[in-house]
């Protein structure tokens, strides 16, 4: 029997045997760079020193998390975590798929310019957006302010107010990652066998009624496997957007501050390797527990789209 | 499902097999030409000492005198240092120093120059790799990291290594060797150049003239309004005054020392100011002014890159300056748009010590000595000192006088950054200086006053939960409400809560225990 299972295991290996061939590049640089650094963990227990190194470092046991969690802002900063993560996640996945099916009912030609100018900031970063925003945000030269005054509006000065923020920041972060998603559903829906569009057609179904019993059902797999993984990376904000787009001007914090940001500016005096790796551990774990949770709740519901 | 599961154990075993298989061939590849290496000299010694059977007695003589050579085999030591603008011609400059100081010191160096952003994170990356290089550059301030270096073990002591280059140890006077101390050892090599800072204010010369203003008239910070107001009213496209950072200095101007008790105080009590009603009153005024039009209206959230944009358009009239070095001006018309500017001081100079500048020696090391008599020539040799600092000659910077000379601006190595590598006092003087800048320089190091507790330096370790929610806090809140920028009524009371809760009263417990036991031990209590 062992054999047997032996022997089906070898001819699986050998059938996909160029699959996995092309599957190794990339699986070895998740265990080199995500993996292999794990070991790094231990560091949230230690008190680190240089000449010590890595195993003579005194333990230190939670002390390294204290920081954090004694903070007065803590539970300001875990709402604004949660809650930026978890609007990013629901908005990016309602446009995205909306885009995707209109793109479906799209001309070639116009496809492809849609496509291109909807992807383009994805390949931006923060850094450079960040100044395209300072242009429309500044105080005495902003775009957005002279507009306003021309409109006989009141203007603002954005950089020291904390209600505009989360419009700001959503606004930035879909049009950032609207396009990339997009493309990502687009492509799920070209996969779709287009028998079912065809017979859909044939029975008279509006575009509306296809949109919604067919590509939505087809996709569901892959949106649910998308929000899983999404779901890992809630607690884990967007350090670039949060820390540039607002100029890390410390009057936005009530509103644009995430445990990255907070993190960063708390150790940036005080350089410390074991508080900030406390703080890593941290934030993958609850990464972890929520994607594990998640992947639970959809298994229970439908076990076909569950991860694993 | 399964058979997918157990193919993905398989191809994580192979990986991991691959991974383990790529190590071990690199680090084959280290010692085998490590061996090579040792093998090598004494191979070519052992072929030698045969040919040298055959030869006659003299020749043998020689092979046994020239025997040592090898093993002296110039050192490269590495170094690493902050620097605000990457010079074009790096290499060349590198080449014409190790052309200079391989028959010196029979070693070489690589410099490595890290951009200001970069440079603690780069550093702190390099330590945590445990990597090897020689010499980096530390300080009190931003990247320099000194403290929090010395703390966690990344520097060299150098007491034991001083002694053997008597030279760099007699270059540099006992008060600043003394400053560099942390627990009694010398952790840092102090750069040379001004130790004793003043406060004031770098104006416009042509406002000065244009609207006569009386520059004697203002004694302390508060004094500049006049000027700030007169410029607002008269220049609409001026702006009066501008800054990155706190725009003054509330602790001068209320008499309370950096350590934060009050000047003059027989009990040295360290308070919190931000509680005290005089910092209340100090930003009311801030407020007013930055209602009325004379700080910048983006001060509060403008970055240094900003800044120096700004000044270099000529249209801010005035500067916080908290150095005023003997010759800052020449520096400053350049930041100021190519306008004069004068500097007028609110304070006397005062020794603020030499940590604001070092070079030390990294614990990865394997030449320290070598590195202590790189620093000894940066030093105590122009020649060197001012190759890195100014390039080479005639082509970096042409010699317009008697030791002085104009730096060329499209030269590939114009970054000036003499306070990095060692003892100014032996450089060029740049166009615009006065020729007894240096002397002035020295003199005001000997003779400014030397504040009470010059010496003393907190230890953050026993308090550093509450000192890093503090700088989190003080960020949030510090900027906007030193430049006027928010309504402190509103404001201020959330700052104060906030510091209260992230724990200031400890921090400021734990501060006071520290200065007394400095103070006992230094018998001034």
């Amino acid at each position: 029997m062992i054999k047997s299972s032996k022997r089906s295991e070898w001819h699986y290996l050998k059938k996909n045997s160029e699959l996995l061939l092309l599957l190794l590049p990339g699986a070895l640089l998740i265990l080199v760079f995500a993996y292999l650094p794990m070991f790094g963990v231990v560091l949230a227990f230690k008190d680190f020193h240089y000449d010590l190194g890595f195993w003579k470092s005194p333990w230190v046991g939670l002390q390294n998390f204290k920081f954090f969690f004694v903070s007065d802002t803590a539970a300001l900063i875990t709402r604004n975590t949660v809650g930026y993560g978890l609007t990013y996640m629901i908005l990016t996945t309602v446009i995205s798929l909306g885009l995707a099916i209109l793109m479906n009912e799209m001309g070639k030609r116009w496809l492809r310019i849609h496509q291109t100018a909807m992807f383009i900031p994805y390949c931006l970063s923060w850094v450079v957006v960040s100044y395209l925003a300072l242009a429309l945000l500044d105080t005495q030269n902003g775009y957005l302010n002279k507009v306003l005054e021309t409109l006989g509006l009141p203007t603002h000065m954005w950089y020291l107010e904390t209600a505009p923020w989360p419009y700001i920041l959503i606004s930035a972060y879909l049009w950032k990652n609207v396009g990339f998603s997009t493309l990502v559903y687009f492509a799920g829906i070209m996969g779709i066998n287009q028998e079912y569009y065809e017979a859909a057609k044939i029975d008279g179904a509006s575009r509306w009624q296809t949109a919604t019993r067919i590509t939505l059902p087809m996709l569901s797999t892959l949106i649910t496997v998308l929000l899983i993984l999404s779901i890992g990376h809630i607690f884990v904000g967007d350090f670039g957007l949060h820390y540039f787009i607002p100029n890390d001007a410390g009057m936005t914090y009530p509103t644009t501050d995430i445990i990255d940001t907070y993190v960063y500016r708390a150790l940036r005096v005080n350089g410390d390797i074991g508080m900030s790796t406390a703080i890593g551990l941290y934030q993958s774990i609850v990464g972890l527990v929520l994607v594990v949770t998640a992947n639970f709740v959809v298994r229970k519901i439908n076990d076909e789209n569950s991860l694993f | 499902m399964k058979v997918w599961k157990r193919s993905m154990a398989h191809l994580a075993l192979a990986s991991l097999i691959l991974v383990l298989m790529l190590s071990a061939c690199s680090s084959n590849n280290n010692t085998s030409s490590n061996a090579d290496k040792n093998t090598d000299t004494p191979a070519a010694t052992n072929n030698k000492a045969a040919n040298d059977k055959t030869a006659n007695a003299a020749t043998t003589d020689d092979t046994t005198k020239n025997e040592p050579a090898p093993a002296e085999e110039p050192v490269e030591l590495t170094y690493y240092y902050i620097v605000y603008d990457m010079p074009a011609d790096q290499q060349e400059v590198e080449d014409a120093i190790n052309a200079y100081i391989k028959p010196k010191i029979n070693a070489t160096i690589k410099l490595k120059p890290v951009m200001e952003a970069g440079y603690k994170d780069k550093i702190n990356t390099m330590l945590a790799a445990n990597e090897s290089f020689d010499l980096l550059w530390t300080s009190n301030w931003g990247g320099g990291d000194y403290d929090n270096k010395v703390a966690k073990g990344a520097l060299l002591p150098l007491d034991d290594l001083l002694a053997k280059t008597p030279d760099l140890k007699a270059a540099i006077p006992d008060v600043a060797w003394d400053d560099t101390r942390v627990d009694g050892k010398i952790y840092g090599v102090p750069n040379m150049q001004i130790a004793a800072k003043a406060e004031g204010f770098a104006i416009q010369k042509r406002f000065i003239d244009k609207y006569g203003i009386d520059v004697n008239s203002i004694k302390t910070q508060l004094d500049i309004e006049p000027v700030l107001k007169t410029i607002h009213e008269n220049e609409p496209d001026i702006i009066p005054i501008a800054s990155t950072s706190n725009l003054f200095d509330f602790g001068r101007q209320y008499g309370y020392a950096a350590q934060g008790y009050k000047l003059g105080d027989p009990n040295f009590k360290i308070v919190d100011t931000i509680d005290k009603p005089e910092y209340k009153t100090f930003l009311d005024t801030m407020r007013r002014w930055y209602t009325s039009g004379y700080i910048y209206k983006d001060a509060a959230t403008m970055k240094d890159d900003q800044l120096v944009a700004l000044l270099n358009t000529g249209k801010v009239a005035v500067e916080w300056n908290t150095t005023m070095k003997p010759g800052g001006e020449a520096d400053d018309k350049k930041r100021f748009g190519n306008n004069d500017v004068v500097y007028v001081r609110v304070s006397e100079p005062e020794f603020t010590g030499v940590r604001p500048t070092m070079n030390s020696v990294s614990h990865t090391s394997k030449h320290p000595e070598k590195a202590l008599e790189f620093l000894q020539l940066t030093s105590t040799d122009p020649t060197l000192f001012n190759l890195l600092t100014f390039g080479i000659k005639d082509k970096h910077y042409t010699v317009i006088g008697d030791n002085t000379i104009k730096i060329n601006q499209d030269g590939g190595y114009k970054t000036d950054q003499g306070w990095v590598f060692g003892n100014v006092l032996i450089g060029y003087l740049k166009e615009g200086q006065a020729p007894d800048t240096w002397e002035r320089t020295k003199q005001l190091n000997e003779t400014a006053k030397r504040p009470e507790v010059s010496g003393f330096n907190f230890n953050t370790e026993p308090y550093k939960t509450e000192s890093v929610n503090i700088a989190a806090v003080g960020e949030q809140y510090a900027k906007a409400l030193n430049n006027g920028a928010v309504d402190p009524a509103k404001v201020l009371p959330k700052y104060q809560s906030a510091l209260k809760k992230a724990g200031v009263d400890k921090q400021t417990a734990e501060m006071q225990k520290q200065l007394d036991e400095w103070l006992k031990a230094n018998g001034k209590k």
